[in-house]
């Protein structure tokens, strides 16, 4: 087990290397340089971008920039934010809980969400229940979370003023609340793009996990349960629903990638100020450390996740754990 | 309906599958024929004054955008680009997905290894992000580099089910029955490794067109898809997005023809891994 | 405006300001024993912006959002006037200075500060302060954005604590503009020791400490940004408690805020926002005169060697042609609905030289025919335009952040389309269409300005900003008769020498047609209703926010929460 995980912890890093150096090259190869926006005010001089970029090492070949850039973070330092007017670390440290707390809710939902609805679903499957269910969930999963958002936003924060345009907390008031209305500030605010990616997300586990269930529910030992006088209702929930969980597990994994995509524009649409936004933001001003700091924490958080869901597996499957 | 998948593909095939593939016919027809259905010019601009951001009415069902085109011709001309896009990229990510995955699971050993690992690393940067910096590096998008750019970073996952088909046939009794039999390596690969990795690839471009569709929406939105003044059901979500309150027509009919582009082409995708009797991986982006 | 100014004697505009200054003090005193005035401070106003502060040291700032955090934190010497004037000190009010005295040779300014100033840690200001604000918008390790700015200020000393003498290099109109406008005073004994080429990394970097009307509360990058009423402030204490900045990634969502009562005010008005905002009972429209100006640029030189004169726009009477086959009012009217008006030129109505009288060239296609087929580009198969085998076609870059210049670049396709030239759109994020601009590495482009009071004419459209590095003179329009008429006009002592030069100068603009001049923005504030906004001035509509006020009897939650009353 600690082989396993220690050949997985290096595999990791190798590919963190891989991409840093992959995102280092790319991003400066792009056109424009973090302070070619100072152009628009005709009153700054070249002089004054060339001591800017000579401040930041900007003026150094590329090679040297690299090397420069190998050895502080050997030493964990992810450099100066240009955009942002901080330490990377502190961008990174202040924007990462918010989108894990948005995809760690989202990913839970809608797993329960979506395993609760396949359940009902396979209970009464080729019902009209079951075709409504199945229909709208196509249609969920095939929507644009984007246009969802904007949807979203349209409805509940527009027309309807039942939900807050954006961002995570009251600008003014939260600070000023008790505890108890700060918890309930925070959700008021996580609720429309929590519910954007959880409606998406759902709607393909439910399909996922509706059609492994059908799978299983012919099977031997669930016809001798039936056999046994074991109620409808048990014999998906406790005797199919074992089996049938695996797939769903894996899609876990391998959707996780899937779903900070997703995030990148559901934190658009709803300003929330997670990694999404820092990313967007950070590519548009060209601020190399901040992207590759991203870049380098998305791929980490990634591989633990699909880690996760590999450890899952082994613990629902004793089979696979006993090899 | 049958519990377990029995008879052949054509029995395991459900009406409502043949619904969305004639939906998707309808589409792509409407696509073709859009010179002749189309009843105004999808870039000509009559009055920018007076006639710009009208509502539905009876000359133009669905409104006009706030350069005063009408957007049902714009939504029968987008619906070739989109189209075009989608299937474009999809055939480019299938043809390098496959021959990468066959190769990998042919040759075996560390080139496998290697080229494993590769496509973990390449699967594990969010698509999104990949994409995003490389717009940046290109700074101009045309309709081509955009093809490219969505085909080559959308092949990672295809890759990996098909190196695992080949490895799993390679080991098939019919496989070694054949080498038995003298059969020779390239013989086998085509004629029995190819048909058995034939339907996860089918159901992955199915899918794939539609994640394609929903993604090169997504960029127009950013701004980042196709340029101005060829329509694409994504930027004209993106002209329409800055007017949601006033002109709510602008964004939404694009938005749902995505919907059912997108529902039909899962819808058939989905019906077509059910017809070959698989389950496994192929999860939604 | 700036241009009907009289330079008025400058002993006479002294006792002026004394008598100013007096009367100030006056009704300041009585309004500390009016009850019912004291009854309208409170109140807070949320503001809705797309894009955090750069930073809050003014000497570092360059957007801006950081220049309205860092005008209500920090003083200048004096304040410019509502009508923007930059000649001489006429306008000029006082602020950390109470009055100054110019030499005979004028070389020399001579700053009595307030006595009463303190720093918002209780310190007082000194003329020290004020010698070591200049001393770091100076110094290359800093590399303010706007040192250039300066140039003309040779130092500044301090014979004695209140006294700051500032020393000019020569003579110039903007002498007394140059010493205020830009010179936030910020205080040595908190930033003296720092390191000058470190200064983003310092505590006060965080947290400001300065001695304007606001005193700094707390920052949240990327999320929010709060100042309180300095109620202890030598200048009165602000009618307003609180000023917070919320911050939103893009126009959309920010006005979104607005409309849904999240925010107060929103300064970035889109036509398509007029009518929500009119519908709206709790938001009112406030209309200032803006200072922006857009336009459709031609590179005049060869982007692939820039020694030769572009293939097309070399010539002046192609660019003329295209100006002629655009229909700008009703490009302006589609997307700018009633928020802009063509453009007279590179300036703006009301700036000095520059009124409706001045030359335009007329929407008239046929005409653009004419003379685009006498060119030799004559019309071919479909109706494209070619000459010597050669299609008439040019890429457009726009920024795509932009979303006006966006639509303004798909109107100009297709007007152009059908006089039988082919326009491609390149739409590049802001930083790649910055570094197009800068390498000149473009057919056209849709530009646009931001003025400032001072002038920077010789920078975008002169030779000095075509041949420097990283010019902004981006078309690399040169001409010497231009240039002759701007720097005489800049020189000029009198407004009316001024005025004349400066319309010699844009005639000759207009005349060469280095770009089409397409708008001139009308800028919009929003604001709730419960707000009772004073003077918005053009070049930044805060300037006066410490006097504007809110209804005490529609005050929202918001608007005390967490004060506590004796603030």
């Amino acid at each position: 087990m600690i082989g396993f995980l220690l050949r997985r912890a290096a595999n990791t890093l190798v590919v963190v290397a891989a991409v840093a150096t992959l995102v280092f090259g790319l991003i400066h190869a792009a056109p424009g340089d973090p302070f070619a926006g100072s152009l628009d005010n005709p009153n700054v001089t070249e002089e004054v971008r060339a001591r800017w970029r000579a401040a930041y090492g900007l003026d150094q070949p590329l090679p040297i920039q690299y090397g420069r850039y190998l050895g502080r973070l050997a030493r964990g330092d992810l450099g100066w934010s240009f955009s942002r007017q901080q330490p990377v670390s502190a961008v990174i440290a202040s924007s990462i809980p918010r989108t894990l707390l948005l995809v760690g809710l989202a990913i839970t939902l809608a797993f329960a969400a979506g395993v609760g609805l396949a359940l009902a679903q396979a209970r009464r499957r080729g019902t009209l229940f079951d075709r409504v269910a199945s229909g709208t969930s196509l249609v969920l999963l095939s929507i644009p979370d984007f246009w969802l958002g904007l949807l979203l936003l349209l409805l509940f924060s527009y027309w309807l003023p039942i939900f807050p345009v954006g961002g995570i907390t009251d600008a003014v008031e939260y600070r000023h609340l008790d505890a108890t209305g700060r918890l309930l500030d925070r959700l008021h605010h996580l609720a429309l793009p929590l519910l954007t990616l959880v409606l998406a997300a759902a709607a393909s586990v439910a399909r996922y996990q509706r059609a492994a269930l059908l799978e299983v529910l012919p099977r031997d030992y669930i016809r001798s349960a039936r056999a046994k006088g074991v109620d409808e209702r048990d014999v998906v929930a406790r005797h199919a629903l074992r089996n049938a969980l695996m797939p769903s597990i894996t899609l876990l994994g391998t959707s996780l990638p899937a779903l900070v995509s997703g995030v990148v524009f559901v934190e658009k649409v709803f300003s929330w100020p997670g990694m999404g936004l820092v990313a967007v933001d950070a590519v548009a001003s060209r601020d190399y450390p901040l992207v590759l700091a991203v870049v380098i924490v998305g791929t980490i958080v990634v591989a633990v996740g699909s880690l996760l869901a590999d450890l899952l597996y082994l613990a629902a499957d004793p089979k696979l754990r006993d090899a | 309906m049958p519990e377990r998948p029995a008879g052949g593909f054509a029995h395991r095939w459900k009406r409502g599958w043949t619904l969305a593939a004639a939906v998707f016919a309808l589409i792509v027809a409407a696509a073709v024929a859009a010179p002749l259905l189309a009843p105004f010019d999808p870039v000509a601009q009559p009055d920018i004054v007076a006639g710009g951001t009208l509502g539905p009415s009876v000359e133009h069902p669905m409104g006009t955008d706030q350069f005063s085109r009408d957007v049902l011709s714009r939504l029968l001309f987008g619906a070739r680009i989109s189209l075009l896009v989608g299937i474009l990229a999809t055939t480019i990510a299938v043809t390098i997905g496959t021959a990468y995955g066959l190769a990998a699971g042919y040759v075996g050993g560390v080139v496998d290894e290697i080229m494993m690992r590769v496509v973990d690393a390449l699967m594990s940067i969010p698509r999104v992000l990949l994409v995003l910096a490389l717009v940046a590096l290109w700074g101009r998008m045309s309709t081509t580099g955009l093809i490219l750019l969505l085909g080559l970073t959308g092949w990672f996952q295809l890759s990996r089910l098909v190196r695992a088909e080949v490895l799993a046939a390679r080991q098939a009794d019919y496989v070694a029955s054949a080498r038995a039999l003298g059969a020779h390596d390239f013989r086998i690969a085509f004629r029995h490794v190819l048909p058995n990795v034939l339907p996860p690839i089918i159901v992955f471009a199915t899918i794939g067109l539609g994640n394609v569709i929903v993604l090169e929406a997504g960029l127009s939105y950013l701004g980042f898809g196709v340029q101005p003044p060829v329509a694409s059901w994504g930027n004209m979500i993106r002209d329409g997005s800055e007017l949601m309150t006033s002109g709510w027509w602008i964004s939404l009919f694009p938005g749902l023809a995505i919907v059912a582009t997108v529902v039909a082409v899962n819808t058939l995708g989905g019906g077509l891994r059910q017809a070959f009797g698989r389950f496994e991986g192929y999860a939604h982006e | 405006m700036a241009a009907v100014t009289r330079n008025l004697p400058r002993m006479q505009s002294m006792r002026k300001w004394r008598l100013a200054a007096l009367c100030c003090a006056l009704s300041a005193a009585a309004c500390d024993r009016d009850a019912e005035s004291t009854a309208v401070t409170g109140g807070t106003i949320v503001v809705a912006v797309a894009a955090d502060v750069d930073a809050l040291i003014p000497p570092l700032v360059s957007s801006v959002q950081g220049r309205q955090v860092t005008d209500l934190l920090f003083d200048r010497l004096a304040d410019i006037g509502d009508s923007l004037n930059t000649t001489g000190d006429h306008g000029f009010r006082p602020r950390l200075a109470e009055r100054w005295t110019w030499s005979p040779d004028s070389l020399r300014i001579t700053f009595s500060l307030n006595p009463r100033a303190r720093w918002h840690d209780g310190k007082p200001v000194t003329a020290r302060d004020v010698r070591f604000t200049h001393q770091l918008f100076q110094d290359p390790e800093v590399a303010a954005p706007l040192a250039a700015l300066l140039a003309n200020i040779d130092s500044v000393t301090a014979p004695d604590s209140l006294t700051a003498v500032f020393w000019f290099r020569s003579r110039s109109p903007r002498q007394f503009f140059d010493a205020v406008y830009n010179l936030l005073i910020v205080p040595e004994h908190l930033l003296g020791s720092a390191p000058r080429g470190q200064l983003r990394g310092t505590p006060f970097a965080r947290s400001p400490v300065g001695s304007g009307k606001f005193r700094f509360a707390r920052w949240e990058p990327a999320v929010s940004l709060e100042v309180v009423a300095d109620t202890a402030n030598y200048a009165g204490r602000p009618m307003l408690d609180r000023v917070i900045w919320t911050v939103s990634p893009d126009f959309t969502t920010a006005a979104t805020k607005l409309l849904a009562g999240e925010a107060d005010a929103f300064d970035q008005i889109r036509p398509e926002l007029i009518a929500d905002i009119q519908k709206n009972a709790a938001l009112q429209l406030v209309t200032y005169r803006g200072l922006e100006y857009g336009f459709l640029q031609f590179n005049l030189r060869d982007p692939a060697r820039t020694t030769l004169p572009h293939p097309i726009f070399g010539d002046r009477q192609a660019r003329v042609a295209i100006s002629m086959a655009l229909d700008r009012a009703g490009m302006v009217r589609n997307v700018f609905d009633t928020l802009a008006q063509v453009s007279l030129g590179p300036t703006v109505r009301g700036y000095v030289g520059a009124d409706e009288s001045l030359p335009k060239i007329q929407f008239d296609t046929v005409g653009a025919n004419r003379l685009l087929d006498s060119l030799g580009w004559t019309r071919g198969a479909g109706g494209a335009r070619a000459r010597a085998g050669k299609t008439l076609a040019f890429s457009l870059v726009v920024p795509t952040s932009s979303r006006n210049r966006g639509r303004m670049a798909v109107l100009i396709q297709e007007q152009l389309r059908r006089l039988g030239i082919a326009v491609e759109i390149e739409s590049v994020d802001n930083a790649a269409f910055m570094t197009r601009m800068k390498d000149r590495s473009f057919d056209a482009a849709l530009g646009g300005w931001r003025l400032d009071p001072a002038p920077g004419i010789r920078q975008t459209w002169g030779t000095a900003g075509s041949r420097a590095p990283g010019g902004t003179n981006f078309s690399s329009y040169e001409s010497p008769e231009f240039d002759l008429h701007v720097d005489s006009a800049l020189a000029a002592m009198d407004p009316a020498r001024a005025h004349g030069h400066m319309r010699r100068a844009y005639e000759v603009i207009i005349r060469d047609a280095p770009a089409v001049w397409l708008y001139e923005a009308r800028s919009m504030l929003a604001l709730h209703s419960r707000i009772r906004p004073v003077r918005l001035r053009r070049d930044s509509w805060w300037a006066n926010i410490a006097e504007w006020t809110i209804d005490p009897a529609a005050r929202l939650s918001r608007d005390d929460v967490g004060l506590t009353p004796t603030q």
